[in-house]
């Protein structure tokens, strides 16, 4: 019981804040088709599919299978396992959800370009201007990689 | 008034008392499951199979129960059973046949009546989420026939008289989308459907009748 009160805890600090209020709304608003599901977090179709089929692949969601026509022939669900990582997420104790694996990456990215600049600065004061172009041109393809990302994530 | 004769026996009486506590337990179940439509959902053939099946259950438990001690007929020991029957029930196994041989699991050779309810239990569900999922999709594609712009006019005036802040910004990125009308109307219907009420859809239906 008690490993699987630890599990249900790291399955809910994998799960991120959309995942979070997919969750509450199955909860709140009871079995809903795709199109349901995206409109009550204000979201659309698009930007549910992938984080809701992490939810299924999870065990935190199912999926039955009705005759939604043209909305869709999946009706999502709250499996018990998602109603306990509901309940862990709810706690007040549970404080930190944890941010989404691109967001981390580009934390990363951010301090990379911070380093290289500063490498850049040194080289500069130095003297050595080669090695400081060098390092700028890298934290401007780092920075470049970085916009074009979170364009994409957007 | 002339009762019927089965109606004379206290036992069958109490019976009556342990399986409406007990269908007082699938109503809650339906009620914590169906929240936002309890009343379209207990309107179902799965919550009334869910309720009737809680109903005989805790009554024939507790007619059990009475048979083996002849004491526990009275009304504390009725309530108690309709109460605690879905511990009782989900704790016990019923041993099929006898195992092969000692040390074989007896997981093999019993069927834990908590899988049966559990079964049964799903059943329920998936037959009134099918109910209402026909029902809120025929409402979906009945509001498709209608203007997207009384559409929008009726969201946005939904919006301004709810006593909830609600963002009209997601409106606002449904009619920007390239999509053709007819996505763009479903997603307004979903949004109404899902952040008021289905009577929303109804009025809505009621106001622009065509």
């Amino acid at each position: 019981m008690i490993q699987s009160n630890v599990e249900t805890t790291k399955i809910a600090q994998q799960i991120t804040e959309i995942q979070r209020d997919l969750l509450i709304s199955l909860r709140e608003k009871g079995p809903g088709l795709l199109i349901e599901m995206a409109v009550r977090v204000f979201k659309f179709p698009e930007d549910v599919r992938e984080p809701i089929k992490d939810l299924l692949e999870k065990g935190l969601v199912e999926a039955q299978s009705v005759s939604g026509g043209q909305f869709g022939g999946e009706l999502y669900t709250l499996t018990p396992e998602g109603d306990r990582v509901l309940q862990v997420i709810r706690d007040p104790s549970f404080k930190t959800l944890p941010k989404s694996t691109p967001e981390t990456s580009s934390t990363y990215q951010q301090q990379e370009v911070e380093l290289l600049n500063k490498l850049g600065d040194a080289a500069r004061e130095k003297g050595d201007l080669d090695k400081a172009v060098e390092f700028y041109q890298q934290a401007l393809e780092k920075t470049r990689k970085l916009s074009s990302e979170s364009e994409v994530s957007k | 008034m002339n009762l019927p004769a089965w109606l004379d026996n206290p036992s069958v009486l109490l019976a009556l008392l342990a399986g409406s506590v007990g269908a007082l337990w699938a109503l809650s179940e339906i009620i914590g499951e169906f929240r936002a439509e309890t009343g379209r959902a207990l309107r179902t053939w799965g919550a009334w199979m869910l309720i009737i099946i809680n109903f005989v259950a805790a009554s024939v438990i507790f007619m059990i129960a009475v048979s083996l001690a002849p004491g526990a007929g009275t009304w504390t020991a009725a309530l108690a059973i309709g109460i605690a029957w879905p511990t009782v029930f989900r704790n016990v196994s019923l041993k099929l046949s006898q195992p092969i041989s000692e040390t074989a699991e007896t997981g093999n050779t019993a069927v834990r009546l908590e899988q049966v309810y559990s079964n049964i239990q799903k059943l329920s569900l998936q037959l009134i989420n099918s109910v209402l999922t026909r029902q809120r999709t025929r409402l979906l594609t009945r509001t498709l026939t209608y203007d997207l712009g009384d559409i929008e006019k009726y969201v946005r005036r939904m919006i301004a008289m709810s006593p909830q802040p609600v963002d009209t910004e997601y409106i606002d990125r449904v009619m920007q989308r390239p999509d053709d009308d007819d996505v763009k109307k479903a997603f307004l219907a979903a949004f109404l459907m899902n952040t008021f009420t289905r009577s929303a859809i109804d009025d809505l239906l009621k106001e622009y009748r065509k």
